[in-house]
């Protein structure tokens, strides 16, 4: 009798493990993929004002994964390339938009660093990291392309893997061709790259 | 007016010291160091890029994983030497909420071989340059670093000189063989 009862403890404690979710390699909801909707969200930005992606269902939307403390960020900022960009295409009706999952950072750190760096476009704080993991964003930075609500790029801003700004001319740029591409009404050639960068420094 | 220019002078040396890139400030160090003590015409030499972190401070492997960057060395060699890529040994994996790395901590010894070609001529100590730039991250910041290296070293004949790999297998060859004893040998048949 006892030895039945505890074969069935055994059997029991088996099944319990089983149904038990399967954590793999971090416990992150997952990532947003290429070719779908892209996640939804609502941030604030260094002024306090609210923006829902959804807000931009009709628009070609870039996300721009940020962190000043980061030299491959700073790489795109030290000769204005990334405002220079930014500015040309939302000229062209695109929304671009930086977003900061630094855990030390919030909306008083990203209105600072907007003003000294002159960005005039929307940092959204993200410190928590709930955004940034939802995007799957490994760096910073880390571009993504969401044209009417589908996720159309994500990878590197371009081919060129150093944090050196003397870089940045001459090298492919994966953002412009793809927005490009987009505003033609043609499909990305290049949807996804590898990003390269600083780890983003997600509080969890 | 005299203090006023020893103010600048100070002031000037603090603002250099800001912006020179010092061992003390740098978050990694590296010296260069060979495998043998000379450079031999048509040879080839193992140099070692010996890397030193400080604590909680990691460089990366040849495929840094989800982020960073791997270092990277350009060579001033006199004409006619070629180097190596650099040769990693096996990296630790580093799992963080970002992602995925492949790292070193504290110390790694990365490798590069270099050729002396044939023409070379024997004389005084060569000069070997390494401009060095690497990534260097701690769970908070990561920050580009950079340092130059040098190796002197005399051009020697191989006469004079035993060959790094030979002179090892050599010496493994007396190391057994002064456990030599016949008496075993013969009783093993």
């Amino acid at each position: 009798m006892k030895w039945m009862l505890s074969l069935a403890a055994v059997a029991l404690a088996g099944v319990a493990f089983l149904s038990s979710p399967i954590l793999a390699g971090d416990d992150h909801e997952a990532k947003a993929k290429v070719g779908q909707p892209a996640p939804l969200f609502t941030l604030t930005d260094q002024t306090g004002k609210t923006h829902n992606l959804a807000d931009f269902k009709d628009k070609v939307v870039v996300l721009e994964w940020f962190n000043e403390g980061c030299p491959f960020v700073k790489k795109f900022y030290v000769n204005g390339d990334m405002n220079t960009w930014a500015k040309s295409y939302a000229d062209k009706g695109v929304v671009w938009i930086a977003v900061n999952s630094t855990k030390s950072s919030n909306n008083e750190s990203d209105k600072k660093i907007a003003g000294d760096w002159k960005i005039d476009r929307p940092i959204l704080s993200d410190a928590d990291g709930t955004v940034g993991h939802a995007y799957g964003a490994k760096t910073t930075p880390h571009m993504f392309i969401i044209n009417k609500g589908t996720l159309s790029y994500a990878g590197a801003i371009d081919a060129k893997p150093s944090a050196d700004a003397s870089d940045v001319k001459g090298s492919k740029n994966y953002v412009a061709q793809a927005l490009d591409e987009i505003l033609a009404n043609k499909s990305v050639s290049e949807a996804e790259t590898k990003a390269y960068g600083c780890s983003v420094k997600y509080a969890k | 007016m005299r203090t006023l220019s020893i103010l600048t002078i100070l002031l000037a040396c603090s603002a250099l010291m800001a912006f020179e890139n010092t061992s003390t400030s740098r978050n990694a160090n590296v010296k260069v160091l060979s495998s043998a003590d000379a450079f031999v015409p048509g040879q080839t030499v193992t140099l070692v890029l010996l890397f030193d972190m400080k604590p909680d401070w990691h460089i990366y492997w040849k495929n840094p994983g989800d982020s960073g960057l791997p270092p990277k060395v350009k060579w001033t060699l006199p004409k006619g030497w070629t180097a190596s890529e650099i040769q990693f040994p096996t990296p630790e994996k580093l799992v963080s909420p970002g992602g995925t790395n492949f790292v070193y901590h504290k110390q790694v010894a990365l490798l590069v071989d270099v050729v002396v070609p044939e023409s070379q001529a024997v004389g005084p100590n060569v000069t070997l340059q390494a401009d060095l730039k690497w990534l260097v991250c701690d769970a908070d910041q990561c920050l580009p670093e950079s340092q130059s290296v040098s190796i002197s070293l005399p051009i020697k004949e191989l006469s004079s000189l035993v060959r790094v790999d030979e002179f090892e297998k050599w010496k493994n060859a007396v190391r057994v063989g002064e456990s030599y004893d016949p008496a075993s040998v013969d009783a093993g048949r």
